[in-house]
């Protein structure tokens, strides 16, 4: 995993990063692009070419909620998350399938005509528009790295406000929030993105007055994502929180670091410096060495 | 072959969450560079921007685990101001209808409304394990004697074992109306004791004043005034019973000793819970509490969730 940023080769045939292996051959576009829609992995390799890394991936593949929250580091890679979502979503105006597949006799089928007139617009959003921007110029760089992207997508508008329209008639639109969400109010979206959420400090009356609103008709969804910071908006943490109820998935920080039968010392086991090394080392990142030394040299105690 | 049916739009889950470190991402951050800023930064810094953590200093009581493991996820959520079981409802009939000298297994918690507030009946069925609820209704705006009712309402339809908030000068006044009134099942209103139901001209109607139930049975339990000792006490007991079992080395596992239907409101107020409540909703949280307390007893369990004795 050491390295840094890997651009895959248009044609790979195999993905080598060691979390991944992706067997990416196809016998040609309509395979390419048929199996681009079930797989979004997949579709990131072969149109993106980028390969997920494991928490991204997580996310991209779990994300079918309504409201989807995504609390990470900085660095993470969230940006790229959201530019490979709508991306996904656009060229194959996922959410709408009932609009387009036909029930046949083999099955569902396709229809064109129907593909093509279905109505299909997302929005990424920030509080202000040079966060709003990260995804944007994301997106601008992963289609110049791509020939097979830019194949999909017709055309885009640069001046602001942009938007970026594919090939099958779906519209990417890029906005700020506005005052209390005014800056999306009135349109429907099946993906609404917002970066940075923990900036925004009245998310929680725009999700409950505007956001959802703008994605009920569609039953489309809401991807917030941001960082927990010191001073950040408690309406993210808010909507983090609610989220974690609902599923059960922990958020925060867990200071219980002795684990059964395990022998601790108490001081060190109620300590979140001692919490967060241990936890560290849960997730593979073993810092005894460097605790080590910076522990001779004095830096910590 | 046969045709498939068509497809319909989606349908989701309402919520979705993540949490993700710097460390996951191998085009990010160098190693050498993530330890140098854990250890050169504040503890609680490096959980939340290098790990993506939330260190947990918000004082909110119950944990999502537990939050999660309470509400029964099989159901729709509950937005309305009621919901009943009505299959507990006809299984109670024949017990309720025991009379007095057999104590039911349902357990009714009532919060009343002081100002703003609302007023929130909740019932237990204590005979399962975990104990179900199955009545629940929030009332705000509506005069005392509705609130009087509704809790002869709960009163016949579970049984007499009722628990409610009486602090403060309000609760005496309250619990002195309790004190002096019945409830009658036909006619669906209380009057004060020694008296009968009366039409609009003050004739008395014919039901049969046996069966007129006596509202005296509710008890009252006081928070405590300014310390919130007692508070306290039944929030603490409220979140043992919540978690109990639990085991942290198999969290899969079903735990807790008390299950809800999604009404989205309680959910709300459990979720956002801390123990300085000054401007919080909590009264679905304390008409819970109360039904606990007077029905289930506390196992105590390890202090996953904080201390038992809420120190």
């Amino acid at each position: 995993m050491e390295g840094g940023f890997t651009l895959l080769e248009m044609d790979t045939e195999e993905c080598t990063n060691p979390w991944c292996g992706m067997d990416l051959r196809v016998s040609g576009p309509e395979e390419a692009l048929s199996r681009a829609r079930q797989d979004q992995v997949f579709f990131w390799h072969y149109f993106l070419l980028r390969c997920p890394h494991p928490g991204q991936r997580q996310f991209i593949l779990g994300a079918n909620a309504t409201i989807n929250a995504l609390a990470c580091s900085n660095r993470y890679g969230k940006t790229t998350i959201l530019a490979g979502r709508h991306f996904h979503k656009n060229i194959f105006k996922v959410g709408a399938e009932h609009l387009y597949l036909d029930p046949g006799e083999d099955g569902y089928e396709f229809n064109v005509r129907s593909f093509l007139r279905t109505r299909y617009r997302t929005v990424h959003t920030a509080g202000e528009w040079d966060q709003a921007a990260e995804v944007w110029e994301d997106a601008q760089k992963l289609r110049a790295e791509s020939p097979r992207l830019e194949m999909l997508i017709t055309g885009d508008k640069k001046s602001m406000p942009p938007h970026i329209n594919f090939l099958g008639g779906a519209r990417w639109l890029f906005r700020t929030l506005g005052v209390k969400g005014s800056g999306i109010d009135g349109k429907n979206f099946y993906l609404l993105s917002i970066d940075e959420g923990g900036w925004i400090m009245d998310l929680e009356e725009m999700m409950r007055n505007v956001l959802q609103i703008r994605i009920a008709d569609v039953r489309g969804q809401i991807d917030v994502v941001g960082t927990f910071k010191p001073g950040m908006s408690k309406d993210f943490f808010k909507i983090c929180v609610r989220a974690s109820a609902a599923t059960g998935v922990g958020i925060s920080f867990d200071h219980r670091s002795q684990s059964e039968g395990e022998e601790v010392d108490e001081d060190q086991a109620a300590s979140l410096d001692e919490a967060i090394f241990k936890y560290a080392k849960d997730v593979g990142f073993d810092l005894t060495g460097e605790i080590a030394r910076a522990r001779e040299l004095g830096v910590i105690d | 072959m046969a045709v498939v049916e068509k497809l319909s739009p989606p349908h989701r889950q309402t919520y979705y969450v993540q949490t993700g470190g710097m460390h996951e991402n191998p085009y990010g951050v160098p190693r050498e560079e993530i330890v140098r800023f854990i250890i050169d930064n504040p503890a609680e810094t490096v959980a939340q921007v290098v790990f993506g953590k939330y260190v947990e200093a918000s004082g909110l009581v119950f944990g999502s685990e537990i939050v999660q493991q309470m509400f029964r996820r099989d159901m729709q959520p509950i937005n309305s101001n009621f919901w009943i079981d009505r299959e507990a409802r006809e299984r109670a009939k024949p017990i309720v209808a025991r009379g007095e000298d057999y104590l039911p297994p349902f357990h009714t918690g009532v919060d009343f409304a002081r100002q703003t507030d609302y007023t929130v009946i909740t019932t237990l069925d204590c005979s399962t394990n975990p104990a179900r609820c199955v009545y629940y209704k929030r009332l705000n705006r509506v005069p005392w004697e509705t609130i009087y009712t509704e809790v002869g309402i709960a009163r016949m339809l579970w049984g007499p074992n009722i628990l409610g908030d009486s602090s403060g000068p309000q609760g005496d006044v309250i619990f002195d109306a309790l004190e002096s009134r019945h409830f009658c099942p036909e006619h669906r209103r209380t009057s004060m004791l020694g008296n009968r139901c009366v039409d609009d001209n003050g004739e008395p109607l014919t039901c049969d004043q046996g069966t007129y139930l006596p509202l005296s049975c509710v008890e009252g339990y006081q928070f405590g005034g300014g310390t919130g000792e007692a508070k306290k006490r039944l929030v603490e007991h409220t979140r043992n019973v919540m978690s109990t079992g639990y085991r942290r080395d198999r969290p899969d596992l079903p735990f807790g000793q008390i299950r809800m239907p999604p009404i989205v409101q309680l959910e709300e107020e459990v979720t956002f819970y801390t123990w300085l409540d000054k401007k919080l909703e909590t009264d679905c949280l304390f008409s819970l509490a109360l039904a606990a307390w007077s029905g289930l007893e506390e196992v105590l369990p390890d202090p996953d969730f904080g201390s038992v004795y809420g120190d």
